[in-house]
């Protein structure tokens, strides 16, 4: 159900998290730019989740036939989670968005972020294919004609009825190309999602 | 159609290659457990291997598609990340181990000096369980893969010696795969390169060309060199010399660098944690990569957090400048030293701690220039009269360090030092999988025929330890004489016999024998005796069983020559034959400990 909804406004979710990252506000600093960033990322992977082919695992070009069988598809709650568990490993995000940012200084935002980015960056890299939608610089005029992608443009300002539209590139926008991230495994009825973070004990240090 | 596999058993890293009978190979993806909760592809499978306490996993942790029954170890991504913080219950650099020469190789000695873990494993079971790891993957991503032993090739360090290169066989038929071939990994790399650039490889070399691979991986440094000869008007290519086996690589930079930056913060009053330090190795990698491709980039900063959820509080803030890059990575490890500058053994203490000798003098340019001067002293012995000065002109770089320009550009600047003349570098040569790459091209060309072989003898000349009879002298040993038995470059299906020289076994026993080699006497021919075998390395022992020959008694001396033969794969075997009879017996590898 969850994922059926997903699917119908992918499109939409993935505009919408495209215009998020240059939300006009004077006054934000580094360190809340970047974790709305990230933010947006996650409901990226919502939208990435839903739009591609999910079972079989991606392989590369290889001179046999790949034939695995596909593993049982596992609830899409429960790879979100796993996701997001990723996403934490890597780049501490719930540890980050968790914590109150108020009477924090942009120092500290800033070093802290740098965790983040560097880490969630790596995820992204190692199980995305993320590229942008126009490959003209911010700025640029475009040119979208009839039958252009709808669901990967939004339009803003006065829109006249039909096509060819004429503007400027405001943001070049984002697509999944692939996704290859792990199949989650030993989820069960008590724990129908994996752990975000596991508590973490030191033995001896008591 | 056929498909020829190409597997790169690696120190740090596995890779697998499949090519069917035209084109460049793929590199297959390896399902492995990626994280506590979740299996993927990726297109390495780190050779490591962790053994999780009883309790660690009760409902198994995450199951491979084609493991039936509950895991007690993992290999892979998971094992490494997971075994990070845990060392005493990681296996990693196993092949350092498998040619080691004084470690039980056959014993359950991994992991080094753990004191948790229950059932320790041999360094053959793991160099057994990782081959059996890529080949079931292979399997269940491509079920209608045959893998015919005759179609892969394995490929193992230049510098292996007899003994791992037969426990690397042995493996493999653990592992069900049968008898495969071996090739070295500087030469893979070679084919690789050689594939990927079709006929066009002839416009980047020429006739009289010396080229040196230098391959440098995480934790190990592999060079040979390849001389280009034209024959009626055709290039040949001849593997001449092969380095000695040093334990000395990317991760060394690493390390070195992290504890370089761990030490300024010291100084400034944060101490890091063992968590924190390996976290600031992670993040010095990145850094170290970013100021190496960049120049014009003078610091870039770090942040270490630490293992607190509080990650505004707890997180460590650091930098890492060009010139610390510079000083460390570059002037550290490739420092502009002169031809006859030999790297520093220290032995200064008498006594040294058990586990791997690691290289103890971090110069990788200090050991490439006592590689050449152990190739020229070869040489020279077998080409009496030639002096002019061996130093290679074009060289082909591998492993993931040389991604980095300055790094390249540093040991080309060394060589042309070295020379006189300006060295060059072979363009485009893909360093993170050309081994795998180039094993599944070999193992197409061997079938097929289709291609150019480098030509490539034994590396080494080996030898049998004779003890002398003498009378006794008070106070004085005598010296063990060695016996050539096989000498360097020795090619696939030549073999000797050492006649004019009988020795007398006795039977119903099994007997051992010391074995020695060395890769300096490219003088020495079949049957030499050498009156003292302490010029030469010793490697494992040698033994044969042998039974009574028909019409002789249990422990009646028998007389017996000795031959030997590289077989069409590549190994070689040492046989004991009794003339009388015919009977031959095979001589093993021992490479238990006494």
């Amino acid at each position: 159900m969850v994922k059926k909804l997903l699917m119908g406004t992918g499109g939409l979710v993935l505009a919408l998290n495209a215009s998020a990252i240059f939300y006009p506000d004077p006054n934000l600093n580094a360190g809340i730019e970047v974790s709305s960033a990230l933010l947006g990322l996650v409901v990226l992977f919502f939208a990435a989740k839903a739009s591609t082919q999910q079972g079989a695992p991606a392989v590369e070009s290889a001179p046999m036939p790949p034939c695995a069988p596909p593993p049982p598809p596992p609830r899409a709650e429960a790879e979100i989670v796993a996701f997001l568990a990723l996403l934490q490993e890597q780049g501490r995000l719930v540890d980050f968005v968790k914590e109150d940012v108020a009477g924090a200084s942009d120092q500290q935002l800033g070093v802290a972020a740098r965790v983040v980015h560097a880490g969630c960056r790596k995820v992204l890299e190692e199980y995305f294919e993320i590229a942008a939608i126009h490959t003209g610089n911010e700025g640029d005029n475009v040119v979208l004609a009839s039958g252009y992608d709808a669901a990967a443009h939004r339009l803003l300002g006065a829109v006249p009825e039909n096509p060819p539209y004429t503007g400027k590139l405001i943001h070049p926008g984002w697509v999944a190309r692939s996704v290859k991230l792990p199949r989650v495994t030993g989820t069960t009825d008590q724990r129908p999602w994996p752990v975000l973070a596991p508590a973490e004990v030191e033995l001896g240090a008591a | 159609m056929d498909t020829f596999f190409g597997i790169d058993l690696g120190t740090s890293n596995c890779a697998i290659a499949s090519a069917g009978e035209v084109g460049l190979p793929d590199i297959l993806p390896l399902t492995q457990v990626v994280t506590a909760n979740g299996i993927g592809e990726k297109s390495l499978l780190p050779s490591a291997i962790y053994i999780p306490a009883e309790g660690e996993f009760p409902e198994g942790g995450p199951p491979l598609p084609w493991k039936k029954e509950t895991q007690k170890w993992f290999s892979g991504i998971f094992a490494r990340d997971r075994g990070a913080l845990q060392p005493d219950r990681l296996i990693v650099s196993a092949k350092s181990w498998l040619c080691h020469p004084h470690a039980d190789r056959r014993g359950p000695i991994l992991p080094w000096g753990s004191a948790v873990v229950s059932e320790k494993w041999s360094p053959l079971e793991v160099s057994h369980q990782l081959l059996l790891h890529l080949l079931e993957s292979v399997k269940s991503t491509h079920p209608s893969a045959s893998l015919d032993p005759a179609h892969v090739v394995i490929t193992v360090p230049a510098s292996f010696d007899e003994a791992a290169r037969g426990l690397t066989l042995e493996a493999a038929k653990l592992a069900g795969l049968g008898e495969v071939t071996l090739l070295e990994e500087p030469q893979a790399a070679f084919y690789a390169w050689l594939e990927s650039h079709g006929l066009e490889w002839r416009k980047q070399v020429s006739d009289g060309d010396l080229i040196l691979v230098c391959d440098v991986g995480g934790g190990t440094a592999d060079f040979s060199l390849i001389s280009v000869t034209s024959q009626a008007g055709d290039l040949s290519l001849e593997r001449v010399a092969v380095g000695e086996h040093l334990l000395l690589g990317g991760d060394n930079m690493d390390l070195a660098l992290a504890h370089a930056i761990s030490e300024k913060l010291t100084t400034a009053g944060t101490t890091l944690d063992e968590w924190q330090f390996l976290a600031l190795v992670q993040a010095v990698r990145t850094g170290k990569e970013s100021l190496l491709s960049n120049p014009n980039l003078a610091e870039v900063s770090l942040a270490i957090p630490s293992r607190s959820s509080r990650l505004l509080a707890g997180t460590v803030s650091a930098s890492l400048t060009q010139s610390e890059v510079q000083e460390i990575v570059v002037d550290g490890f490739f420092p502009v030293v002169g031809q006859n500058d030999m790297p520093v053994t220290r032995r200064a203490g008498g006594l040294r701690e058990s586990g791997l000798p690691y290289a103890s003098d971090a110069a990788i340019s200090k050991h490439l220039a006592r590689f050449l001067t152990r190739a020229q002293a070869n040489r020279d012995l077998s080409t009496s009269g030639t002096s002019a000065t061996l130093v290679p002109n074009a060289v082909l770089f591998n492993g993931g360090i040389f991604n980095a320009s300055p790094l390249r550009k540093r040991v080309i600047e060394v060589l042309s030092l070295w020379s006189g003349k300006p060295a060059r570098e072979l363009a485009g040569a893909q360093p993170d999988h050309a081994v795998a790459i180039g094993a599944a091209v070999y193992a197409r060309l061997r079938r097929t025929g289709k291609g150019l072989r480098i030509k490539s003898g034994t590396a080494r000349s080996y030898y049998i330890g004779m003890e002398s009879s003498g009378m006794a002298v008070p106070g004085r040993r005598l010296a063990t004489k060695a016996l050539c038995i096989a000498p360097q470059g020795m090619e696939e299906g030549s073999q000797h016999q050492i006649t004019g020289q009988e020795f007398f076994l006795y039977t119903g026993e099994t007997s051992e024998f010391r074995f020695f080699h060395s890769d300096i006497r490219a003088i020495d021919l079949a049957g030499e005796v050498l009156a003292d075998a302490s010029v030469l390395e010793e490697s494992a022992k040698l033994e044969a069983a042998i039974p009574p020959p028909a019409g002789h008694a249990a422990g009646e001396e028998i007389p017996v020559r000795i031959e030997s033969r590289v077989s069409e794969l590549g190994n070689l075997e040492i046989f004991f034959v009794h003339p009388p009879t015919g009977e031959k017996w095979k001589l093993e590898f021992n490479v238990r400990m006494q």
